[in-house]
């Protein structure tokens, strides 16, 4: 049996994992977006308000924080259309600053002091797999679908993808209210996991996080953040005490060194590709390269 | 009317460090057409240079003074060979990212070596405290009318280098074009060197101004700077000489009036919120992109 | 062909959760390891049941958790060293029911996720357990202490959560706005022509904003005004628009209810604009450290401001700590509440223990932990480091100090 704290670093995980894969799908269509912060932060108050003041059951929170967070992604995505490239990743920025601000002046979110006492969920871990399943099945299909292609296009030439017949500004706005649905959920694992939460926690801190968990891992595969996630948010407990104050000096260094030595992340686009071939080659070699 | 007045002086004054720092930064998107977020983490540190200077030689101003502008000069030059393959590969976001990576070790060093994580205060003589005029509410200081010729002398004389000059052309034709410049015969590492040395003389001033307004510094100075910074130059137009200059010290003083007479909970919201929705009206900036 | 890749898929993505768990599993059990056995002393079995009160344990663990990276290290690096120092001295005058006791120091890093997570990793086999230094992070983790029941001495500042987590919640100093309220009183009783004052606080933060809002409702019954309240943001960098603001309201005296930073920044500015009586301003506990007395400098001068300790205080233990602390720390005098809060606290726990003749037996942790809990929070009077003090209904309550600035150093006043 996993011990409660062992738990605890899981569930973490998988929240985050959702988070980084929520800023992963704009990056395909070549948007850094941090947005995906601002609907964790919205998912997460839904979640906790509705699990602790109107007794909603976990999946039913999950379920309502998805649906508000894509409605309140939809709304500036409609703008976010309009931009591209590093506008985009900073104007999306002021979006944090803004959704802190407005917690910390709504009583009934706690205001300054948060929410406390979110009802304990049992067996939070299995059903935060099961979302992290679900969501990358999704996320698989997406990303090899018509609709994935397509997003790609945009990501490596837009003026390319248009003469193509690509709407880029509705696969833009929905690029980003699927990344909001992500950020959501994992909002709403978070405050589960955290049983409190607190607008501060939504701040540039976890930004710069998601960043060094999105660049190291690998932002062109969904694989990355199994790396990254486990590896980043650990880090801290798994380095012996001595070095552990260097803990935000390590995060700098190695995405540092990560975006010179190993641009793609430490999951290349063609990394899976192998180890698909590598496993083939053992039973019937007639897989071929997948183009992922 | 006599707060008013000098609330405006006090904006001026904010205005007038944002609009260095904005200058900084669009100077390096013309030379490498980078968005160099860790450009105010460069400036922090130098004022920590400065205060380590200051600590270990008994307040010798002018040695505090070269130390600063070299420090500063070579930190700036020191990030240029990491910026280059991404700025080959004209890879714009995963260099943001690099930049604040770079922010993070450098506001981590400042809070665990300088001053034990503590703010570092300047003594007198190195603010120019006693050098200011007081009428009423009204205060300017030395500090805050030489911030502001600076911006002019500084916004004109990066116009004239980089839009007269042949070396500034050079660098420009390097942003604008790394393939077609270097067929042309521009060495892509003299230029560098050279656009990021001016860079960091400039981060060098920014700080002594720094430290002659604020008179203190702190770990998280870089990061409110950064955030600040970044945002201005989108709003004003990326590499937008004048259209950063100006909006930063427009801004300096909204924030000011904001501050002074709005309900203070929801300045941050408003502020940031305006913003916003002016750069997705004008996504090249209010006054437009330049290259 | 479609199938087969999903398939694939699907096989890569358990196996990966597979990998991340079992590499999750075999860490926790490595750490886990290390940190359980000295709960059991071999002895402890063949000891007779006539004494079933006797130590079970070799070492008393205590964890505590601060803040000993990021932005607010410069007070947990000083929290963590008072406890650790504590155990030192209790080790050297014969450790507790005569077994040396441990301090383990655990990082926070001033976020509310990792304090959450250090209170987990601990929480299972820990008796009692010291800090988060810092309320966010107290108040998190305090949901975590209450469902696994362990005490927790920590940054417990409002009474409501110190009634929902009762009685396993302790603050491990006084709470601020009482604080506040006295110092106010105190400084316009002094100077007697101040009746009309203004009051700068931070709207984020909650124990500023709660004194704030306390001050406005009390001060009026001893006669004084608060003509208006100045909202000055956190890492604001200029400060001069909130004191024209504040300037503008004619007040006589400016209560700073604010951070040093902030503080400092305010203070300077309202000298500069026309405050000559340095009487007239008087700032909170929270100012009360270098980077307010040293970028306000001169400019102090005449102020007044309160804190929750006496850095001068007279008691020879104190003054044992202090020579202590100057010399691990280049000579700094310690300035922060938790210093003594969290030396005390430890103290508190030792005298607990002995006089409940707690055992540290696994078996038995439930039981010791409830008694311990109870014990504290309703506490009997301790002869504290700066003075005594005690704990009501796990509210600290202890008397607080006031102090007038000769040039930038405080001096207390009697």
């Amino acid at each position: 049996m996993l011990s409660t704290s062992m738990t605890l670093y899981l569930i973490f995980c998988c929240a985050f994992i959702l988070l980084v894969w929520g800023a992963l799908v704009p990056f395909r269509a070549g948007l850094l977006y941090n947005g995906t912060v601002y609907c964790m932060a919205v998912g997460g108050y839904f979640a906790a308000f509705a699990a602790k003041e109107l007794g909603w059951p976990f999946f039913l929170c999950v379920l309502g924080a998805a649906v508000v967070g894509a409605i309140l992604g939809f709304l500036p995505a409609l703008g976010f259309s309009r931009t591209s490239g590093v506008v985009t990743a900073v104007a999306s920025m002021a979006l944090i600053f803004i959704i802190q601000s407005v917690i910390r002046n709504l009583d009934f979110l706690g205001g300054t002091r948060g929410i406390r006492g979110i009802p304990k969920v049992e067996h939070l871990l299995l059903y935060s797999v099961i979302l992290v399943i679900l969501l990358g099945a999704f996320l698989y299909r997406l990303n090899h679908s018509k609709l994935g292609r397509a997003l790609e296009a945009i990501g490596t030439d837009a003026d390319m993808a248009t003469t193509l017949g690509i709407n880029v500004k509705k696969m833009t706005v929905f690029s980003l209210t699927i990344s909001s649905i992500y950020g959501a959920v994992s909002g709403a694992v978070y405050a589960f996991n955290m049983r409190t939460i607190y607008p501060e926690t939504f701040g540039f801190s976890l930004l710069l996080s998601v960043m060094t968990m999105l660049f190291v891992g690998g932002r062109y595969t969904q694989w990355g953040v199994f790396v990254s996630v486990p590896l980043l948010w650990g880090l801290p407990q798994w380095v012996p005490a001595s070095i552990n104050s260097f803990t935000q000096i390590i995060y700098g260094v190695i995405l540092v060194v990560i975006l010179m030595a190993r641009p793609e992340g430490i999951i290349t686009r063609e990394l899976p590709g192998k180890i698909k071939r590598l496993f083939a080659r053992g039973g019937e070699a007639r897989v071929p390269a997948g183009r992922s | 009317m006599e707060s008013f007045i000098a609330q405006i002086i006090v904006g001026l004054a904010t205005g007038g460090i944002y609009a260095l720092l904005v200058l900084g930064m669009n100077l390096l998107v013309l030379v490498r057409n980078i968005v160099h977020h860790s450009y105010s983490h460069i400036v922090v540190l130098t004022m920590a240079m400065g205060w380590l200077t200051l600590t270990h030689t008994g307040n010798n101003i002018p040695l505090c003074i070269v130390v600063m502008l070299v420090s500063a000069i070579v930190f700036t030059i020191a990030t240029e060979p990491l910026f280059r393959p991404l700025s080959v590969r004209g890879a714009d976001l995963e260099t943001v990212t690099l930049a604040m990576g770079i922010g993070i070790i450098i506001t981590e060093f400042i809070s665990k070596y300088i001053n034990g994580g503590a703010n570092f205060a300047f003594p007198d003589a190195m603010t120019g405290r006693q050098n200011t005029i007081n009428i009423g509410l009204i205060s300017f200081s030395a500090a805050n009318i030489v911030t502001l010729v600076c911006c002019a002398v500084v916004a004109v004389a990066l116009m004239w280098f980089l839009f007269k000059s042949k070396e500034g052309r050079a660098i420009r034709a390097m942003a604008q074009n790394l393939r077609v410049a270097r067929m042309l015969g521009i060495p892509f590492g003299r230029t560098g060197v050279l656009g990021f040395g001016i860079a960091g003389l400039l981060a060098g001033i920014i700080a002594i101004l720094c430290i002659m307004t604020l008179g203190a510094g702190s770990p998280a100075l870089g990061d409110t700077f950064a955030v600040k910074a970044i945002i201005l130059m989108l709003f004003a137009g990326m590499g937008n000489l004048k259209g950063g200059l100006l909006s930063a010290l427009f801004m300096g003083v909204v924030e000011a009036m904001a501050l002074a007479y709005l309900p203070g909970r929801w300045t941050e919201a408003v502020f940031y919120g305006v913003i916003m929705l002016v750069i997705i009206w004008k996504p090249n900036g209010l006054f437009g992109k330049q290259h | 062909m479609k199938r087969n890749k999903l398939r694939m898929s699907a096989l890569l993505l358990s196996l990966a959760l597979m990998i991340g768990l079992l590499a999750g599993c075999s860490s926790s059990g490595g750490s886990a390891g290390e940190s359980t056995p000295p709960a059991t002393a071999p002895a402890a079995g063949t000891d007779a049941p006539a004494d079933a009160n006797a130590v079970a344990v070799t070492e008393w663990e205590i964890p505590m958790l601060t803040a000993a990276t990021g932005a607010i290290a410069y007070v947990g690096k000083p929290a963590g060293w008072a406890a650790e120092y504590a155990a030192e001295i209790i080790n050297a005058n014969g450790g507790i029911r005569g077994v040396p006791v441990k301090v383990t120091v655990l990082d926070t890093a001033f976020d509310t996720s990792k304090a959450v997570t250090q209170m987990t990793s601990v929480v299972d086999n820990a008796l009692v357990v010291l800090g988060p230094m810092d309320a966010p992070g107290a108040e998190s983790a305090g949901q975590v202490a209450y469902d696994g029941g362990v005490p927790n001495i920590a940054a417990y500042s409002f009474q409501d959560i110190r009634d929902l987590y009762a009685p396993y919640v302790m603050g491990y100093m006084t709470d601020s706005e009482e604080g506040d309220l006295a110092a106010a009183q105190e400084w316009t009783a002094v100077n007697d022509d101040i009746k009309k004052i203004v009051i700068f606080y931070t709207p984020t933060d909650a124990s500023q904003a709660a004194a704030t809002e306390l001050l406005t409702a009390q001060l009026p019954d001893s006669g004084i005004e608060v003509v208006g309240t100045v909202e000055v943001q956190t890492g604001q960098l200029d400060c001069s628009a909130s004191a024209i603001q504040a300037l503008n309201l004619k007040a006589d005296g400016y209560y700073l209810n604010l951070r040093a930073d902030e503080a400092a920044k305010v203070l300077t500015e309202l000298r500069k604009r026309g405050v000559d009586e340095g009487r007239r301003i008087c700032a909170t506990f929270a100012s009360y450290d270098a980077n307010y007395f040293d970028v306000a400098g001169s400019d102090c001068d005449g102020t007044y401001i309160w804190n929750k300790l006496n850095p001068d205080y007279s008691g020879e233990e104190w003054q044992t700590l202090v020579a202590a602390y100057q010399q691990a720390n280049d000579g700094q005098t310690p300035t922060a509440p938790p210093v003594p809060g969290f030396y005390d606290a430890m103290m508190a726990i030792k005298q607990g223990i002995e006089e409940l003749e707690l055992t540290g037996d696994p078996a038995k942790l439930s039981e010791e932990r409830e008694a311990l809990g109870n014990w504290l929070y309703n506490s009997p009077v301790f002869e504290g480091v700066q003075g005594s003090f005690q704990w009501v209904d796990g509210k600290k309550v202890a008397d607080v100090h006031f102090f007038q600035c000769d040039g930038s150093a405080p001096k207390a006043v009697e």
